[in-house]
């Protein structure tokens, strides 16, 4: 009876449930609704591709009949080739060389504009127009005219008396730095942020540590770093992400090459070169998810490192 | 409650995971060819699609002879798809996996036999056969360009048969001796080393050719060897090795472009070193004397380009390699009819060839020649490349050139191997070896 009694219940209990998720699928079907056009293109141009890559990277796909699946082999093909490390390590270095670069020039120079200098929406505006142009083409070649063997840095130096007449670009040891330069060109976006982000820093804290006798670089150290460093942690994530998808400007500069040997070859590049050269979209697959776990390791450092260094204020 | 949780998560999670299943299947089943169906016979009429790498001008100019085409033939229609070369390949990848490729497609003899041995291309020699195209005025050297596996593929429409340009204003200006044509490899190199003797300060007698295929082609082929066999290269790593070792021995003589501006070889034909006076000589395609005597008169540098033959060993045919552009048609055609009738038209009537003007290469049909030369509106820059290649055709000057699949991945191989050698100072045979190792995998 009392079992009867209980199961009768769980199927009362059961139906009821049923018209609740019934009738807040209809509630909720306009939302769905306004939010189509977007799911639309998450799976058709986000998702979907994924997926597909996915199952690509266990194939040996190469652009022509059928892929067939061939399990882990490109994974293993990876960790065995001497090109994918070596543009990982060019990547990598690219990485910790352009990404600290970017954030603490964006940072100094987001300090000094935030001290109340005259003309700041002209000099905001004109240090962001390289974020909206230096990553494209037609910086690449220009920076090939900069630092090429005749170009206006290797000029520049000769008008103070320093002959440099090799390219910057065409030697292995410095080509390299070409590119974190030219990346950190583009440091404008991150300085807007910081900008904000000064803005945000309540002048009070400011008051109590001069009242405390802390001078400029003590107020720097233990104020604005400790206020700004959740946009800190912001800058430095996205840049890093960018950084690790550069593709552009080692494409232009090396014709494709990723030389001069190899030393702009770019994780990217050397994906796009088994891709679109080899046509191994197979193995190109593989390299793309490679990247994507290197790119989600990297964040998840960071983010477990905030534990020692991120400050969200009086509540956080 | 924990019961119901668990099963609507399991239910939830099966459907997602079939969806997720289903998704990649659908889209890795856009990588199936589409059935193939070939019909050569039925009239000239609709529309076709005619898929194309130019520039603006190129397309201006190939536009007008689509347009010469529709008048010759009422009832068609061409439509044109052009892209800048490197995008234009990578579409044509993208397009043959999906068998979207256009009825007409421009293909090279570099990258012809990775599309045509799989299948995505159809062979011409039924319609060459049933009188619809007519190839009688293409030399044989040429029309091999265009075969894979013995059947033919692409009509060669122009070739940019290689050579060695030279400024010859600036050999006059510097009392330079006029260098050997068809000589053998030490008279060439010799010719470099006096050259630069007589050469200012940054102006180098050649460009450094060690990391540009094309010229390890001719230098294999004017040692009488093989490039390719069967598919895989035809020749031992010991003629790679000392190849590395002639232009290595050049570049430490201050002969060629330094190591370090090898990049400036490999841009826009304007901004190369010969194209800017700092180089005397270079291999150049003969159709970019033009661009290169342009570029040179605009800067006020002396500006006579003249060619001279490749260097041979004694017993090879020939060093000069002819590579092709061309047309083929699609294997998912619909319109074989119109599309074969354009290929003829395009290659053989005299109102495409003065329409197009030689503007991808150096026509190689009779008809085509001929047009071009007994119009008084052709340029007098066409009428010497037409010339160059005729003399160099009439006297047997050319050598087989085969291009196997893969072939596309060896200018970024031999670039980075040459490089090695140059900028990080690995051994040429070492370079050689591994050349052979990564070429051996890429060919296929």
């Amino acid at each position: 009876m009392a079992m009867e009694q209980s199961q009768s219940g769980l199927a009362a209990v059961d139906y009821q449930s049923r018209g609740e998720w019934k009738l807040r699928l209809r509630e909720n079907i306009a939302g769905y609704l306004f939010l189509s056009p977007f799911l639309t293109g998450l799976v058709a141009i986000i998702a979907g591709p994924m997926i597909s890559s996915l199952y690509l990277s266990f194939t040996n796909y190469t652009a022509f009949g059928r892929p067939e699946w061939i399990g882990l082999e490109n994974y293993t093909r990876a960790f065995h080739d001497p090109r994918m490390w070596s543009a990982a390590r060019v990547t990598i270095t690219y990485v910790l060389a352009a990404v600290p670069s970017v954030v603490v020039f964006a940072l100094l120079l987001a300090v000094f504009l935030n001290k109340g200098v005259r003309f700041l929406a002209v000099y905001r505006a004109v240090f962001y127009v390289p974020s909206l142009i230096g990553g494209s083409v037609a910086i690449a070649l220009l920076w090939r005219q900069v630092f090429g063997a005749e170009g206006l840095l290797n000029y520049a130096l000769q008008t103070i008396g320093i002959h440099h007449e090799t390219s910057w670009i065409g030697s292995p040891s410095t080509s390299l730095s070409t590119l974190v330069i030219l990346q950190t060109w583009q440091f404008g976006s991150a300085m807007i942020i910081f900008l904000a982000g000064l803005r945000q820093i309540p002048q009070s804290y400011y008051d109590a540590a001069s009242i405390d006798g802390a001078n400029t670089i003590q107020r720097f150290f233990y104020v604005t770093l400790p206020m700004l460093s959740p946009i800190i942690l912001f800058n430095t994530v996205m840049v890093m992400i960018g950084a690790f998808h550069a593709f552009n400007a080692a494409y232009i500069i090396s014709s494709g090459s990723g030389g001069p040997a190899d030393s702009l070859l770019f994780f990217t590049l050397y994906l796009y070169q088994q891709g679109f050269v080899n046509f191994d979209f197979g193995y190109a697959s593989a390299l793309g998810w490679l990247l994507i776990l290197a790119i989600a390791t990297a964040t998840a450092v960071l983010l477990i490192s905030t534990r020692r260094w991120i400050h969200y204020g009086e509540d956080g | 409650m924990i019961k119901r949780s668990i099963s609507d998560f399991a239910r939830r999670s099966a459907l997602n995971g079939s969806a997720a299943v289903a998704i990649a299947l659908a889209l890795a089943s856009l990588a199936v060819r589409p059935g193939l169906t070939q019909d050569i016979s039925g009239p000239v009429e609709g529309t076709i699609e005619y898929g194309y790498w130019g520039n603006a001008r190129r397309a201006e100019l190939t536009e007008a002879v689509s347009r010469k085409f529709e008048e010759a033939h009422p009832g068609t229609e061409v439509l044109g798809i052009v892209a800048e070369y490197a995008a234009y390949i990578e579409r044509l990848t993208v397009q043959a996996a999906a068998g979207e490729l256009p009825c007409v497609t421009q293909t090279q003899s570099t990258f012809l036999a990775t599309y045509a041995t799989r299948g995505v291309l159809i062979p011409l020699d039924e319609l060459i056969q049933a009188g619809k195209i007519d190839i009688s005025g293409i030399p044989e050297a040429i029309l091999e360009t265009g075969r894979i596996n013995g059947h033919l593929y692409m009509l060669p429409t122009g070739t940019f048969l290689r050579l060695i340009a030279y400024n010859e204003a600036m050999v006059a200006e510097h009392n330079i001796p006029l260098p050997p044509s068809r000589g053998d490899f030490n008279e060439y190199k010799e010719w470099l080393l006096a050259a630069q003797e007589k050469l200012p300060d940054g102006v180098y007698a050649g460009e450094n050719e060690g990391a540009n295929l094309f010229t390890l082609y001719s230098w294999i082929a004017g040692h009488g060897e093989n490039f390719f066999k069967d598919g895989k290269l035809g020749f031992d790593p010991e003629l790679l090795q000392r190849y590395f070792e002639f232009w290595e021995d050049l570049r430490k003589a201050g002969a060629v472009i330094p190591a370090d501006r090898l990049d400036e070889q490999f841009g826009a034909i304007e901004t190369t070193p010969l194209s800017r006076g700092h180089a005397l000589s270079a291999t150049r395609d003969i159709p970019q004397i033009i661009q290169v005597q342009q570029t040179l008169a605009n800067a006020g540098l002396p500006a006579e380009i003249k060619f001279f033959r490749n260097p041979v060993v004694e017993g090879a045919i020939s060093g000069n390699v002819p590579g092709t552009n061309g047309l083929s048609i699609s294997a998912s055609c619909d319109n074989i009819p119109t599309a074969a009738a354009y290929l003829d038209f395009f290659s053989n009537d005299p109102r495409a060839a003065l329409a197009f003007q030689s503007a991808n290469g150096v026509v190689v049909s009779k008809p085509a020649q001929e047009a071009l030369l007994s119009s008084e509106a052709t340029p007098e820059s066409v009428r010497e490349s037409l010339q160059t290649l005729s003399e160099v055709v009439a006297d047997g000057d050319v050598a087989t050139a085969t291009y196997p699949s893969g072939y596309q991945t060896l200018p970024t191989l031999l670039r980075r191997t040459y490089e090695d050698v140059a900028l990080n100072g690995r051994s040429p045979a070492e370079a050689a070896q591994r050349f052979f190792d990564e070429a051996s995998r890429t060919l296929r």
